[in-house]
């Protein structure tokens, strides 16, 4: 017998449960960039336009997302294992993902295929990513055990570690309940998607982060670096080549200088409101 | 800290002290000194720039940071917990003087096989973290338990300050007017001579100001 779970509560249902999560995941990325977002310089997007095009951006981001985060050519070359492990979680992770959105595509009547069908290939790929994922992350568990700096610093992954875990263990014994005649298949099924949804709300403030953020920040970093070498010099962020021109330019009087007020008058907080004084005094601000 | 661009020869000695009291890797620097050439010949010449991390009074790789590995001290140094980095390098592209690493590329100092120095470099820093000079905050720990001056004790001074044969480099509690860089600001001042901070568009208020 295969449990139809939309007879047990309909798919809008948990369509809109993944909208929301949707949302709250989206503040929460929101909320952690932000202070990223606001010490970006004002011309970022129009030099981006200007210097390097939109094609451009558009093949930097695909060598980004190739290089970097599909085969992760540059990432924990320090140690091969390291390497393999977080391979092993990243691609055992999109094979799940992958599973689930070919069951929500294909199978959203609740009809599905007998298990060992090759219909069934979405959930043939998803088991094969829930075991590599396991491994990986018992993996992980066992670093975490032997090694005091990690465990140290990452304190909060232990909740991101469990909850992906979980879900993953859930996962499977959703899928066995599906084709039994179990009859806690549709608590198996629940408990499964409470824990998928604990795993991404939380994902801003855990480890997990680091999957969506790094990239983000490689591609903007590429970025920068592609707007310097065309020597975009309204960009704030300077080769230290061009930081020499500026402190040049200071010293042929063809850039007036800028005092350091704040140096003067001592960083207190009494200081730092005479500084503020001076500074509107001297030069109108900086 | 303050820099003489006047006396700077572009010896490199501080980059090097730098080097070796942090044990940077290879391909890491955290005290470059930028040449570039000015003017065209028969007058050209060479200016130089001692750079590192400004440390600065409102640091933007701190505010950044989403996994809050940059921290301020009471001191006023800014640190990075390379432990709890993520590799993330928000923190790169948000600093204007470009005074951040991250260690991509293990490449050892001369060929093949490591040297003490790559050794140590491996034992001091986590591959794939972001570093940065530290004000050679290990020796302003020291002065404090010691009681010692930084800018005056030789050991609570940073590497690079003691390295420079031309004495460009001048370090101090700012706060304190009887310190070095406290002294030299004001005499620099007195003189009539040029003193300035980089990018003060960034406003990021940086604690290394140059004097010409």
């Amino acid at each position: 017998m295969v449990v139809q779970f939309n007879s047990i509560f309909p798919v809008l249902w948990v369509d809109v449960a993944a909208a929301v999560t949707v949302l709250i995941i989206a503040l929460g990325v929101v909320y952690k960039l932000r202070r990223w977002i606001r010490v970006l310089p004002s011309g970022l997007i129009r030099d981006a336009k200007k210097y390097i095009g939109s094609s451009g951006l558009v093949g930097l981001f695909f060598s980004e997302l190739g290089n970097r985060v599909l085969i992760q050519r540059n990432v924990l070359t320090d140690s091969k294992s390291r390497k393999i492990i977080h391979l092993m979680i990243f691609w055992g992770f999109l094979g799940l993902a992958f599973a689930t959105v070919w069951d929500d595509i294909f199978f959203r009547n609740g009809t599905l295929p007998s298990p060992g069908s090759l219909e069934n290939f979405g959930n043939i790929i998803g088991n094969i990513g829930g075991v590599v994922l396991l491994i990986g992350i018992a993996a992980v568990v066992l670093r975490y055990a032997a090694v005091e700096k990690f465990r140290k610093n990452y304190k909060g992954d232990l909740f991101f570690l469990a909850f992906l875990y979980l879900a993953t263990i859930t996962g499977f014994a959703t899928e066995v309940s599906r084709f039994s005649t179990d009859p806690f298949a549709d608590i198996n099924y629940l408990i499964h998607l409470g824990f998928i949804g604990a795993l991404f709300i939380t994902a801003p403030f855990t480890h997990f982060f680091h999957a969506l953020l790094t990239p983000i920040m490689r591609y903007a970093e590429r970025i920068h670096t592609r707007l310097v070498a065309k020597g975009a010099d309204t960009y704030p962020f300077y080769r230290k080549m061009q930081m020499a021109d500026l402190a040049e330019d200071i010293r042929s009087g063809a850039t007036p200088p800028t005092f350091p007020v704040w140096l003067e008058s001592g960083i207190s907080s009494k200081g730092e409101k005479d500084a503020k004084k001076e500074n509107k005094k001297s030069s109108g601000g900086d | 800290m303050i820099v003489d661009l006047a006396k700077c020869v572009g010896c490199d000695a501080c980059s090097v002290a730098c080097k070796i009291e942090n044990a940077t890797p290879s391909e890491i620097w955290w005290a470059p000194v930028v040449q570039t050439e000015v003017g065209k010949f028969p007058k050209a010449r060479l200016s130089f720039l001692p750079t590192l991390c400004m440390h600065c009074e409102d640091p933007p790789c701190m505010k950044s940071c989403p996994v809050k590995a940059i921290s301020k001290r009471g001191d006023g140094i800014v640190l990075i917990n390379e432990d709890k980095c993520a590799g993330s390098r928000a923190c790169l592209t948000a600093c204007p003087y470009n005074a951040i690493s991250i260690w991509e590329e293990e490449t050892p100092l001369y060929g093949k096989g490591e040297t003490p120095l790559d050794m140590m470099a491996k034992r001091k820093h986590r591959f794939g973290a972001a570093q940065k000079c530290t004000f050679c905050s290990h020796r302003m720990d020291m002065a404090k338990e010691k009681g010692m001056i930084p800018g005056v004790d030789r050991d609570a001074t940073p590497a690079c300050v003691l390295a420079c044969p031309a004495e460009c480099r001048i370090f101090g509690n700012i706060e304190d007017p009887n310190s070095p860089a406290a002294k030299y600001l004001k005499q620099a001042k007195a003189d009539g001579r040029t003193v300035f901070a980089l990018r003060p568009e960034a406003r990021t208020k940086p604690k290394v100001a140059y004097v010409w």
